[in-house]
């Protein structure tokens, strides 16, 4: 077998949409050949429950798997994203995009991992991104805006939560990109968030408590079911596992390179 | 001096009431602008209802309307209710993967805690939730 390595170093500039795009990370691939020819297929696709580009400008939002086709929920906007188009959230107007709860997005004593990129124009602005998150009694997890900053909450234990809070600045009209990552084999939750002006990294121990499981719709842009959002979501992707550091960084850089799921031979 | 089950049959007769004026206008409505209209929530303060006391409001948001559709309630609705009500209401639209519909909400809260009822219009019948505590 035929081991290729190579590193690859992009710098991309701002496009001209009055959105500032953060520059490629210093990345090395270790990228094997397989034999017998073929292309690989990428490991971000390995316990991939759904993938969804945006690009719709209305209606269902697809899921690039085909199976978790997301409801627009009082007419959800588009405008351009970090690739393509992207889900324009208002708040006034009460949207979110939603899919009915399944075995593909129950993470009840489950590790797992929920990415994506944002766009706000208010720095201190309390958004629902992602969530899975009816009542204070159907819960299991949410990613939000809040205090300025992107809080990763897990419930547990039917009334404790695991917090993660990087105390990150949001930056206004700067595509970021969030990495939110529960890994109970480790017992740790992580955040990752980057943009242009800033990256930051924040782990929390996850202490060995029951992840509360939950029968609640899978949410973009709205948290619970009464905060709504003002806010630009794009490229989200959840998975039932927890992605390494080296894949969340692949993954930032194929969507700053324009490199779309299933990222086909890319590691 | 309202127990929970009077707010809420009090509700559900507004319901009904709510739910006569909307269904063929929603039908209009669809057959011309190809998607349901939506309402905004029709009270500015939800009804809060305790056990000592029944708090009843008027509608104060009926000319209210989303930033992309211009009719708001009284546009579609000429005739609804105006006069103080037990609970408020809002019209959620959606387009799923089986089709559009919508679903009228009715909200009241009872001594502190929010309750809610949705009666789905469409094809996906999750949306029919009962009289629920969405604390």
């Amino acid at each position: 077998m035929k081991r290729l390595s190579s590193i690859f170093w992009f710098l991309l500039s701002a496009f001209g949409l009055g959105a500032q795009v953060p520059e490629m990370l210093l990345l090395s691939v270790n990228q094997a050949t397989p034999s017998g020819g073929g292309t690989p297929a990428s490991s971000l696709v390995t316990n991939l429950s759904g993938y969804w580009r945006l690009d719709e400008v209305s209606g269902n939002r697809a899921d690039a798997l085909g199976v978790l086709t997301l409801t627009d929920n009082n007419t959800v906007g588009s405008q351009a994203g970090i690739m393509t188009n992207a889900s324009l959230f208002v708040s006034n107007n009460l949207e979110w995009l939603s899919v009915a709860d399944s075995a593909a997005t129950s993470t009840e004593n489950l590790s797992f991992t929920v990415t994506g990129w944002f766009l706000i124009g208010i720095s201190n602005v309390q958004a629902g991104i992602v969530n899975k998150h009816g009542t204070s009694n159907n819960r299991e997890f949410y990613v939000q805006l809040g205090n300025s900053r992107v809080n990763f909450v897990i419930f547990t234990n039917n009334s404790s939560t695991i917090t993660v809070a990087p105390s990150i600045r949001l930056y206004t009209n700067i595509w970021t990109f969030f990495a939110c990552v529960a890994d109970t084999t480790l017992g740790q939750a992580t955040v990752w968030t980057k943009s242009a002006q800033t990256s930051e990294w924040t782990t929390n121990a996850m202490p060995a408590k029951t992840m509360d499981g939950s029968n609640a719709d899978f949410q973009i842009g709205r948290a619970a079911a009464a905060i709504y959002s003002d806010l630009v979501i794009d490229e989200v992707g959840f998975w039932l596992r927890s992605l390494s550091t080296n894949e969340l960084i692949n993954l930032y850089n194929y969507t700053l390179s324009g490199t779309n799921y299933p990222w086909t031979g890319l590691p | 001096m309202p127990t929970l089950t009077q707010v809420q049959t009090e509700s559900n007769t507004l319901i009904t009431t709510v739910q006569n004026l909307m269904t063929a206008r929603q039908s209009n409505f669809l057959a011309n602008r190809l998607t349901y209209w939506q309402g905004l929530p029709t009270h500015s303060a939800i009804p809060s209802h305790t056990t000592s006391t029944w708090n009843r409001l008027a509608p104060d948001r009926l000319n209210t309307h989303p930033t992309d559709q211009f009719d708001d309630w009284i546009a579609v609705i000429p005739d609804m209710v105006v006069t103080p009500m037990a609970c408020a209401f809002i019209v959620n639209v959606y387009e799923g993967p089986s089709g559009k519909g919508y679903e009228l909400v009715a909200l009241f809260h009872y001594n502190g805690a929010p309750w809610e009822r949705h009666i789905n219009v469409g094809p996906d019948l999750s949306r029919n939730i009962p009289w629920t505590n969405m604390s």
